[in-house]
């Protein structure tokens, strides 16, 4: 491992590319994380562009905000082969029209839903008991924010959107099938805030079925976890720890000067950052 | 991949008809003005450029429900409250009339693509493996549409009649997956999944010597165009060779142009405004060259014929090839961005100018095609073909595996609630023998294929017993039912226990048909042998009476037997020897009923070369043979027949102003076949 370690992050992860490896880059504050991710899908859009385009397949960009969504469109200049979506555009464009499969899987999580809330002793829940005995009523399954979730009028929300979609990606290997084949290249940005549901989907459901047909990148911090249900860390899923997702360290901290990259580095132990030569001084 | 089936809802003749398709061909065939062409057209229509519907597209059917939702229309109008206005509208809208295009696709999840396939996949079922493409022709502002009739101008033109002029201003075509809407670029998808081609019926073939219509030099030059020219040496030293002669042209066109282009230099007035100089270039394209500069030659001997000394027939079966390989080669080059995942052709009546023995050729041609492209290539062709040829539904269908189940049979039946036709699409993959019964399977399909069964095409069907029946039938139709001259009449000779074999299968082609057969008596107590009619306790011996219709064994039962049990369904009647009007006497054969009908005639005298003659000398028969005996004992044994038959045919009954008269069973069955009124 060690000549890996001379490496820069990027040209691990082209290699893992090139192997087929799923990856994960853990990456300090200040590191540059963003602009790996930029230069992943370059490397991507010029060295594999023509055979994506060819066979009509895409390359999936999941970011956490519309901010950092825009973001990188404009970086990459809307090159048109990558589709770059929030989690919950991505989770429900590739569910939304199994509306068959939609509907039983609502039910259930109707049903999951109503025993919570009977547990917590609420009396007021917004669910009614056996959807399944009513869901012929509801004409489509939809997905709107604007709105609370309606289970009875087949509305659902932004937290059910991930609910339902793990239920799905779990539960039809078709889906992923179908995902895999017109998605090889799945990147998620600022992994630790996503839900582990999400991970689940992506990793358990769509990279084992698909193992070497489908490539997943997350670029993140697990230290730098902002919302309570973030995934926070993937170590689980590390190759050293029998998973498929090899860890790439981006050590590298551009902003910072020695101080403060002294002081990060004593109280985590995942990364030891080092000064670039700029900031040194 | 490949087509599994093809509905259509409300598309001119077709109300609402769903066909199977096979893997490689589908044979469609029917009388006219059973929507076969339709079928052809609705896939085009959707799958052209341009939206080119109009009203005229919608099926009849169709105007009652316009009638119908501009009825709720007016009752939305007039509706004050909110909550049932807006109910009346949602219904308003699912009520429209939608020219509907369905098509299921059956995939394969190991080989094939997902990629673009999966917009038309909505159930993740691991049991299913459909896709569905869904093509509407469908009102996109409905309440807008009624709102500017009841504005229009002019007040006494019918709703019909409006939407006739301007409906496609408020129709559009859409795209579904499944029952998912796809919303963008839905001609880009729905082309990346499925290719269609379509030969016509009405091809250009010229048989003229203008030589304006080079249907052969067309035919070479589109396969030019479609064949892959990448790393191909031959193409390389044609386009080599090509470039070489336009330059060596350039020169001697410039020599020859020296002067006149000299000349156009001097015709600068100043010199801002001189005329550009001008460049001479040859310019060859290979496809061009073929298509304008070849001339075609059939190899006849030593001679050799220009393209246009040689019959259509050649013309068309070689054209046709060409068609479908070219098909084929622009279906395998097609850019990857371009390229469908399954390719469909379409052959509308290929049977144009080819006789019969070519027919067969073409299909063996298609047929070996198909085979080559899937093993050579991997891709499988569907092809479906439209005939009225029974030549081409039996070398692509009946002596062939999978035989009768490729043909698709469109008929077209009278609803009885509706008072009106309907299209139907019968598939022989569901006819009731098929499983039950495989033995009269074999029977119909061997029968069909030697006599090159005409039965499909035919507006009637008349079953006989034997050759007196068929030839002297033509004669008999003369005589009392002349309509039936304007129809197509298939006459199909089957004789004693075969006629009932035909049973499902005249049901199932749905065509009005008349069971000619004879009464066929045995005596029970003289070890079951033939005996007259009125042999006390007489049976028959013939199965169709017996097991069929009208289900009776004794001959005074059958002879009393009324008419109404004469009938299976309204379609098929069978009709036997009964009393002639004037006496009780009933035949046993045909030709006993033509005698027993015909005494005076056959007794009657007429003038020829200045002498009385007797009617009955001419037939070899009865010629010396006193006619009062019965005419059991004076019908011909089995011998003789075709000569009484042909004695019968040849009697000249316009110079001897004598006619015969058909025996009653079979007029009564004939005017019955030619009426047309539906009631039976």
């Amino acid at each position: 491992m060690k000549s890996q370690n001379n490496m820069t992050a990027f040209k691990q992860i082209s290699q893992y590319i090139e192997e087929s490896k799923s990856f994960i880059l853990e990456a300090g504050a200040g590191s540059g994380k963003t602009y790996t991710l930029i230069q992943t899908l370059n490397y991507l859009i010029q060295n594999k562009g023509d055979d994506l385009k060819k066979a009509t397949k895409k390359i999936v960009c999941i970011t956490y905000t519309n901010v950092a969504k825009n973001e990188i469109k404009d970086r990459i200049e809307n090159n048109e082969l990558v589709l770059v979506s929030t989690i919950h555009e991505f989770l429900w464009g590739s569910i939304k029209q199994y509306q068959k499969q939609l509907k039983i899987e609502l039910c259930k999580l109707n049903e999951i839903n109503f025993e919570k809330d009977k547990a917590k002793g609420k009396t007021d829940s917004r669910y009614i008991e056996k959807l399944a005995d009513r869901i012929d009523f509801v004409k489509k399954v939809e997905y709107n924010d604007t709105s609370f979730n309606d289970f009875e009028n087949g509305i659902i929300q932004h937290d059910d959107v991930i609910e339902i979609a793990k239920m799905m990606y779990e539960n039809y290997t078709l889906l992923t099938d179908i995902v895999s084949a017109r998605y090889p290249y799945v990147f998620v940005d600022e992994y630790q805030d996503t839900a582990e549901e999400t991970v689940f989907c992506l990793i358990d459901c769509l990279l084992k079925r698909n193992n070497k047909k489908v490539v997943i990148g997350f670029y993140g911090d697990s230290h730098q976890k902002i919302y309570d249900y973030g995934i926070g860390e993937l170590e689980k899923y590390y190759t050293s720890n029998g998973g498929q997702i090899e860890l790439v360290k981006k050590e590298e901290n551009y902003r910072s000067s020695l101080s403060v990259v002294g002081l990060l580095n004593n109280f985590r132990n995942n990364i030891i950052q080092k000064v670039t030569e700029r900031n040194s001084r | 991949m490949k087509i599994k089936d093809i509905s259509i809802i409300n598309f001119r003749l077709l109300e609402d008809v769903k066909l199977n398709v096979e893997e490689d061909i589908t044979l469609i065939v029917g009388k006219n003005n059973t929507g076969k062409t339709s079928l052809f057209e609705v896939v085009n229509m959707f799958y052209s450029e341009k939206n080119n519907f109009s009203f005229h597209d919608f099926s009849q059917n169709t105007y009652v429900q316009f009638e119908e939702c501009f009825r709720i229309f007016d009752a939305v109008q007039k509706e004050t409250d909110e909550e049932k206005k807006e109910e009346l509208e949602i219904s308003l809208i699912s009520s429209m009339p939608i020219i509907k295009l369905e098509i299921q696709l059956e995939y394969d999840k190991e080989k094939d693509s997902l990629i673009n396939l999966s917009e038309f996949i909505s159930d993740l079922d691991d049991s299913k493996n459909t896709a569905t493409i869904k093509l509407q022709y469908q009102s996109k502002d409905s309440i807008r549409l009624f709102s500017l009739f009841v504005s229009r101008k002019e007040k006494e033109q019918k709703l019909i009649e409006w939407l006739n002029e301007n409906i496609t201003s408020y129709y559009d075509i859409k795209c579904y997956g499944g029952d998912n809407l796809i919303e963008e670029n839905f001609k880009r998808k729905l082309f990346s999944v499925l290719c269609f081609e379509t030969i016509q019926a009405s091809r250009k073939l010229d048989d003229t010597k203008s030589d304006k219509n080079k249907t052969l030099a067309v035919g070479f030059s589109d396969y030019y165009r479609e064949t892959n020219k990448d790393n191909n040496e031959d193409v390389e030293s044609l386009e080599k060779q090509l470039k070489e002669t336009s330059l060596v042209l350039n020169e001697k066109y410039e020599s020859i142009l020296k002067e006149l282009l000299k000349k156009l230099k001097l015709f600068g007035v100043e010199p801002h405004l001189t005329i550009p100089e001008i460049v001479l270039q040859a310019g060859f394209d290979p496809e061009n060259i073929l298509k304008n500069n070849i001339k075609y030659f059939y190899k006849q001997d030593n001679i050799t014929l220009p393209e246009n000394f040689n019959g259509l027939g050649y013309s068309n079966l070689i054209y046709l090839v060409l068609k479908v390989v070219s098909f084929i080669e622009k279906f395998k080059k097609a850019a990857p961005l371009n390229k469908s995942e399954t390719l469909t052709i379409f052959i509308e009546e290929p049977e144009a100018h080819l006789h019969p023995q070519m027919q067969q050729v073409f299909i063996s041609q298609i047929k070996r095609t198909i085979k080559e492209t899937k093993k050579k290539d991997g891709l499988s062709v569907q092809v479906i073909i439209s005939t009225h040829s029974s030549h081409i539904v039996t070398e692509a269908g009946i002596d062939v595996e999978r035989s009768f189940e490729r043909i698709r049979y469109f008929s077209k039946l009278y609803d009885k609630a509706e008072k009106r036709y309907k299209v139907d699409v019968k598939d022989f993959n569901a006819f009731k023998h098929k499983e039950s019964d495989a033995e009269t399977f074999r029977f119909l399909k061997q029968y069909m294929s030697l006599h090159r069964c005409d039965i499909f095409f035919a507006d009637k069907v008349i079953l006989v017993e034997g050759t007196t029946e068929r030839i002297l039938l033509p004669l008999m139709i003369n005589k009392v039912a002349e309509n039936l001259n304007n129809e197509y009449v298939s006459i199909i000779e089957v004789g004693g226990a075969y006629t009932v074999k035909f049973k499902e299968l005249l049901k199932f082609v749905n065509a009005k048909c008349l069971v000619i057969t004879d009464i066929d008596s045995i005596n029970p107590a003289d070890n079951r042998k033939a005996c007259p009619t009125d042999t006390a306790n007489a049976e028959t011996s013939n199965s169709t009476l017996l097991n069929w219709l009208p289900k009776q064994k004794l001959i005074t039962d059958l002879i009393n037997c009324s008419d109404k049990n004469k009938y299976d369904s309204d379609l098929i009647r069978v009709a036997y020897q009964i009393k002639e009007n004037d006496s009780d006497y009933v035949a046993r054969s045909l030709e006993d009923a033509v005698i027993n009908r015909n005494k005076i005639f056959f007794n009657s005298t007429y003038q020829k070369d200045g002498s009385d003659k007797l009617v009955k000398d001419s037939f070899s028969l009865l010629k010396s043979k006193d006619l009062s005996i019965s005419p059991y004992e004076l019908a011909p044994k089995s011998g003789e027949k075709t000569d009484f038959t042909f004695d019968l045919m040849v009697f000249n009954e316009v110079e001897t102003k004598l006619s015969w008269n058909v025996p009653k069973y079979i007029e009564e069955g004939l005017v019955w076949l030619a009426n047309n009124e539906i009631a039976k």
